[in-house]
């Protein structure tokens, strides 16, 4: 019985991905044996960017959530399309953001539907009228400018700014040719600091 | 030179904003869901694969028998059959179980939004301008008030008076039908914390704030509390439009399922 569990253990130990391997690596190795390990490493790297770029671009968690999922299994599906070209990441980050802009053009008010919860560490007595609100109410400010942007510029400045890829990166994902990703990014820039210009200040 | 500096507040206001995110209790919730629908998605393949490999051993047998190959044909036909009649079927538009509707009871109705307004101009009235937020849930009134305003003749404080509608519905998992589980109407002014205390509300307890910005779009702020066999909390922050429900909150705990709508109106201007 106890050389069971050790022989459960050492197996489980064995079909654990090691830590360093590659993407390329991981799906390789999903292929071969099918073991659903390998893609849970996957979604363990790669699951908080690309939350943080679905909420950064539909601004409601929930929502944020359903698209995250929907990515994440767009991807599996899709797997034994991608051919190694080009990085996972960026491969996963075109899924990514496809699969938004299908869901914000799904979503008739895309411009402007509703953003979900401030930081975490908000409580109920920071709405008191001094104090931490003043906080609250410029996270809800910078994601009413946001809002404000249509989805191209928000993808812009979301995948450059926030996300640190070039813009040729960027251009790549979003299809688009590099000058009109730079294009963009000023274009975000000089809306969202119009919108923002008291706290600039 | 300006121009480039305001870039860098730009990022670092924005990087701050970004650096706010979600919760790591909310990540790995979100990581459970996705392995939990990875694992579905595993399964349907190997059944995928394991069909395969039937027709291909039928095939293998059709070769030696007759009588199988009779009946493949016969089963061909049917399948055809079924390709013809029943996938078509497939293809009609229908509402899913899961499909995330908007209750019209979620919509705040005008007819609705006037007798509100009409209901806060005579409590106001009855209570000597000092209400502060008035609810009615669950054919209830209740009133909260704000005895600093005693004797105040200056109506400025009532302009920005919204209501608030709050709709939880709840279903067993598994179950394609929601039930409106408590509803709950909020009269308050402008940046007013209202809280409708637990004893008042079958044990439900809500916190609502609302501040209106100045291009029209209303903050909400709100904490549900649901009581019952399977009580849940949540606390959520948004922006809404006039008078458009957005559905706030997905829970899904202990079998059961729930969602929250809200929906906020202005009523200013409407009391004559």
């Amino acid at each position: 019985m106890w050389s069971n569990s050790v022989r459960r253990a050492s197996f489980r130990l064995a079909a654990r991905p090691i830590l360093s391997d590659s993407d390329q690596n991981l799906i390789d190795q999903f292929r071969t044996t099918g073991q659903i390990a390998f893609l849970e490493e996957l979604l363990q790297r790669h699951l908080r960017p690309i939350r943080d770029l679905v909420f950064q671009m539909v601004l409601n968690q929930d929502a944020a959530d359903d698209v995250t999922q929907d990515i994440f299994l767009r991807v599996v599906r899709g797997i034994d399309r991608f051919e190694g070209r080009s990085k996972f990441s960026s491969w996963l980050f075109r899924i990514a953001m496809n699969t938004v802009h299908s869901y914000m053009k799904a979503c008739r008010a895309s411009r402007f539907e509703f953003c979900d919860e401030l930081p975490a560490e908000s409580t109920i007595s920071r709405l008191a009228p001094d104090g931490p609100m003043l906080q609250a109410e410029l996270t809800t400010e910078i994601q009413v400018a946001l809002a404000r942007l249509s989805p191209p510029l928000r993808a812009a400045i979301v995948l450059v700014c926030l996300h640190g890829h070039s813009a040729a990166e960027a251009a790549n994902i979003e299809d688009c040719s590099t000058d009109t990703m730079y294009w963009r990014v000023h274009e975000a820039r000089r809306q969202l600091k119009e919108l923002l210009a008291e706290h600039l200040q | 030179m300006n121009s480039n500096i305001d870039d860098e507040k730009l990022d670092a206001l924005l990087d701050q904003w970004a650096d706010q995110g979600d919760s790591s209790e909310r990540l790995v919730n979100l990581q459970k869901r996705i392995v939990s629908s990875l694992q579905e998605t595993k399964f349907v393949a190997t059944a995928d694969l394991a069909s395969k490999d039937s027709r291909r051993n039928t095939q293998h047998r059709v070769a030696r028998n007759q009588w199988a190959s009779r009946f493949a044909v016969g089963t061909v036909v049917t399948m055809l059959l079924t390709v013809g009649f029943v996938l078509p079927q497939w293809g009609r538009p229908v509402v899913s179980p899961t499909a995330d509707l908007i209750p019209e009871y979620a919509w705040l109705q005008e007819e609705q939004i006037q007798n509100k307004s009409v209901l806060l101009a005579e409590m106001e009235s009855l209570f000597d301008q000092q209400l502060a937020w008035m609810a009615e849930t669950d054919n209830r009134l209740e009133f909260g008030l704000d005895r600093s305003l005693l004797g105040h003749t200056d109506n400025s404080h009532d302009h920005g008076r919204l209501t608030v509608r709050v709709i939880v519905e709840q279903r067993q998992q598994g179950s394609a039908v929601w039930q409106l589980a408590w509803a709950m109407d909020v009269v308050s002014r402008n940046e007013e914390l209202v809280r409708v205390t637990p004893s008042k509300a079958n044990g439900h307890d809500l916190q609502l704030w609302t501040y209106r910005l100045p291009d029209g779009a209303i903050a909400v702020e709100s904490v549900f509390q649901l009581a019952g066999t399977n009580p849940f909390r949540a606390r959520v922050s948004g922006l809404h439009l006039n008078t458009k429900p957005v559905k706030v909150v997905t829970v899904a705990d202990n079998g059961a399922e729930y969602r929250v709508f809200q929906s906020v109106a202005v009523l200013d201007g409407r009391v004559i």
